[in-house]
């Protein structure tokens, strides 16, 4: 029996072990692509190097890194729609990176983007991040079932125990008020055109309720033909085209 | 004082009462018409008085035709003369005409008091209506037994995105009774409204010999693409339909007939109303939209229809190299103004501009007003003396061409700064600073303070998920939920044992009998006596313990006698257990199992 389960640790092991090789072998050409893309970017080949981060990004998926230099490049080159666009994904796998934080803020000011701010409860929401408030949610609801197996052990009763449970009751119901809000926006688009306007039907001749800029953030809503009806920041809405967005929360990749 | 009021009061009902008998006594007719001549879209008021009556059964209106009648009500008249009291009652009706012409009224039949009387026949004259009503265009003349219309004025040609002031009016009939229960809703494709205001102006007018009531909204239309757009306007109104009450006596005979209470005030009172709902229509318009010419259209055309001026103005003449600059370009007049843009600052080395914030000022109407926009601009060098001309290019469409205004330049005086500095920060109430849409950023331009390249590739995701999307967060939340139900119930469980603990009780003692009888019949299976009887005196000491709440070593034979009595089966089996312990004493086969049977039956009883 004992012989048996040794087996199958090692095998375990073994096959970890095995993959792990496979993925560093794999890693070495994303590595290859990677210093490719810094070393045209360092030359001012912006072109080439956003070539080189969307090839390694289509090969093996996103990471703040390779999507943080690929923003980089967009911007320098002109086009911040989609520098915007790969600033905010990579906000979402890293969003306390001080960096993509200071570089989009600096293309949204350069550019005109401005945000206006969250007053009131929205504040207090905005105060922590979406994936900041999930853990601040799974931390009191750890912490909760903590205190409940404590009682079993301990008396903790009484006022007390009471004070703790409300507590952590409440903190709860931010976290996940907090997590809820702030998932309404996460899965925005961008507007990568820079003549994009919003329009009040679905219709190439209908009448614009107003310009978009190139790089604002809206929320699509539904679909017809090739229009998109979205909300922006300002909560305009209208029509779009959708070959004028991106989103940010892209499809898996295959 | 007020006794002296309340004698005279009692005496004028005293006399009333007593010359009740008079009041029936002979009644007289009056009939007469307010105009003998008056205009169609007029009427007169037929009046008709009884005297000598404190009640009418009956009038017989004739029917004339292209005549009607509108009962505006009745009135009576109590005169008391030297103790002589007559009454009289008058009806008022309402006399309109469909057309012009000679009329007669013949003979009116009035019963009164039991008593019937005839009217003199009145002749009277209709002419032609005395001023043409506001007719809309584009709609035919309507029925005067129509109940309620909607009007719109004819729509000629327009262009996309144009804005078309109409007016929308309601007709509802005086005759009926109706109350609105939308606004007036477009019904069409490519064509949109603004939302109506909630309050409409209200004015009466003549259509077809009959009296309206008109509810006026005053709105626009706008059509969003080329081609012919048929389209209605619909409201949705109630009807609302007098309801006649039950007859007044459920036993039948004359005595309730006549009642005062089938007078039409009582009637109107207590009868009520039955709500029918009805669909207030226009009749089908086409709004026709013709694109616009493509021939001259200026390449700074972004869609604005109207009459406009174009006026610029800045904050200040007077600045230094790198400060910021005010202009307010103000665009003034009638048309589509949420296509109406501000005119692009021509691209110039000379200038950094910023992102222009509009204002816009309606003048007594949505499409009436002027738009400002507030745009900051910084003179880089020096060389520049004055803001170049903006221009601002709309479509027309009374003279149906585009037309471009152009601003005056505007002349500055630049002073030399020591040291071209980056603009300082501007107030919170000026335009927001931005790059110009027109002139996006040059490759390397701007982000010179960016934060350097990442060196690191970090971890890859195939997809971008949230945290709490991921499964470990989720096997992780799952678990404590679980342990937070398991907990809860393993709570209510003991709770509903603290709140019935003879359930705990025999649950224990049903446990302890099933463990001790298992011993007591292994050792039976084994044929070891003595371990039989000691196993079965466990048994039997566990559950008399927790039947009597004793500890289980306590129990002696003694006091099982006593509880038990003394020829209890138990206290038999208990007995030869003792004899056993202590005197070695054996046990058959068939004993074994008789105590076996007994003991199970005994114990089983006791839990």
């Amino acid at each position: 029996m004992k012989s048996r389960r040794l087996c199958c640790i090692i095998l375990i092991t073994l096959s970890m072990l095995l993959c792990r090789s496979a993925l560093s072998q794999a890693g070495a050409g994303e590595e290859q692509l990677f210093q490719q893309g810094n070393e045209a970017y360092s030359r001012g080949d912006y072109q080439q190097a956003i070539a080189r981060y969307e090839e390694l990004t289509a090969a093996v998926g996103f990471s703040s890194g390779v999507l943080f230099n690929l923003a980089n490049s967009y911007a320098q080159a002109g086009k911040i729609g989609l520098a915007v666009v790969n600033y905010e994904r990579a906000l979402r796998l890293a969003p306390t990176d001080s960096d993509i934080i200071g570089n989009l803020e600096m293309v949204r000011k350069e550019s005109g983007l401005f945000v206006s701010e969250a007053a009131g409860a929205d504040r207090l929401f905005h105060f922590l991040s979406l994936d900041q408030w999930a853990v601040f949610a799974l931390l009191v609801l750890v912490g909760f079932t903590f205190f409940q197996a404590a009682t079993v052990k301990f008396r903790l009763g009484g006022k007390t125990g009471a004070g703790v449970r409300i507590v952590c009751i409440l903190l709860f119901c931010l976290a996940v008020t907090g997590t809820v809000i702030r998932f309404q926006g996460f899965k925005p688009a961008v507007v990568i055109a820079a003549d994009a306007r919003l329009l009040i039907s679905p219709f190439t001749s209908a009448t614009s309720v107003g310009a978009i800029q190139e790089g604002r953030l809206v929320y699509p809503q539904k679909n017809h033909g090739p229009f998109t009806y979205v909300r922006d920041e300002t909560n305009r809405q209208g029509w779009i085209l959708s070959s004028s967005l991106e989103t940010v929360v892209a499809q898996a990749l295959p | 004082m007020q006794q002296a009021h309340k004698s005279l009061y009692l005496l004028v009902c005293l006399v009333i009462l007593c010359c009740g008998g008079e009041v029936r006594a002979d009644i007289t007719l009056e009939a007469s018409l307010s105009h003998l001549s008056f205009p169609v879209d007029q009427g007169a008021m037929l009046t008709i008085t009884v005297n000598g009556a404190s009640r009418i059964s009956t009038i017989e209106l004739p029917e004339i035709a292209g005549i009607s009648f509108q009962n505006r009500g009745q009135s009576s008249r109590i005169n008391i003369i030297n103790g002589s009291m007559s009454s009289s009652l008058t009806n008022s009706y309402l006399l309109q005409a469909q057309k012009p012409g000679t009329y007669t009224i013949p003979p009116i039949k009035v019963n009164a008091g039991g008593e019937t009387a005839s009217t003199k026949a009145m002749s009277f004259e209709v002419t032609a209506t005395s001023s043409q009503g506001s007719t809309a265009g584009g709609t035919a003349e309507r029925s005067s037994e129509e109940v309620a219309f909607i009007r719109i004025p004819k729509l000629a040609d327009h262009y996309p995105g144009e804005i078309v002031p109409i007016t929308i009016k309601a007709y509802f009939n005086q005759k009926y009774r109706a109350d609105i229960n939308s606004l007036p809703i477009l019904r069409g494709d490519g064509v949109v409204m603004p939302q109506l205001r909630e309050k409409p102006i209200q004015t009466q007018e003549r259509v077809g010999g009959a009296t309206y009531h008109v509810l006026s909204w005053d709105t626009t239309l706008a059509g969003i693409k080329a081609g012919r757009h048929p389209l209605t306007f619909s409201m949705e109104a109630s009807l609302l339909i007098p309801q006649k009450r039950q007859p007044a006596s459920p036993f039948g005979g004359d005595m309730f007939d006549d009642s005062t209470f089938n007078d039409p005030f009582f009637e109107s009172f207590f009868g009520g109303a039955q709500r029918k709902p009805i669909d207030v229509v226009s009749p089908e318009a086409v709004f026709n939209v013709i694109p616009l010419p493509v021939a001259g259209q200026p390449k700074d055309f972004s869609g604005a229809i109207g009459d406009f001026t174009l006026k610029v103005t800045a904050n200040r003449q007077d600045l230094e190299v790198g400060e910021p600059l005010k202009l307010s370009i103000e665009i003034a007049g009638s048309g589509n103004f949420d296509r109406v843009e501000a005119p692009s600052f021509p691209d110039s080395p000379d200038w950094k501009t910023y992102a222009p914030a509009a204002t816009f000022t309606p003048q007594g109407n949505s499409y009436s007003g002027a738009k400002v926009f507030d745009q900051a601009v910084v003179a880089k060098n020096d060389a520049v003396h004055e803001i170049p001309t903006l221009s601002f290019s709309y479509f027309d469409p009374v003279k149906k061409d585009y037309i471009t205004r152009k601003s005056a330049p505007v002349t500055i005086k630049l002073a030399k700064s020591v040291a071209v500095q980056p603009p300082p920060p501007l107030p919170q109430n000026t335009p927001v600073p931005q790059q110009s849409p027109a002139s996006p950023a040059k490759p390397g331009s701007g982000f010179e303070q960016m934060a350097p390249l990442n060196l690191q590739m970090g971890d890859f995701h195939r997809e971008i998920v949230p945290l709490f999307a991921k499964g470990w967060f989720l096997v992780l939340v799952t678990f404590c939920v679980l342990i937070l139900a398991a907990l809860f119930l393993w709570q209510l469980r003991r709770l509903n044992l603290t709140k019935h603990p003879e359930r705990e009780l025999r649950r224990r003692k049903n446990h302890l009998l099933i463990r001790d009888l298992n011993q007591v019949e292994q050792a039976y299976a084994s044929g070891n006596s003595r371990e039989f009887l000691a196993s079965a005196r466990t048994a039997m000491q566990n559950q008399m313990g927790l039947s009597w709440n004793m500890a289980p070593t306590a129990i002696s034979l003694t006091g099982l006698k006593i509880r038990l009595g003394p020829d209890a089966p138990l206290v038999a089996i208990f007995a030869a257990a003792d004899a056993a312990a202590y005197g070695g004493a054996t046990l058959s086969r068939e004993k074994m199992q008789d105590y076996l049977q007994t003991m199970k039956r005994e114990l089983e009883g006791l839990s």
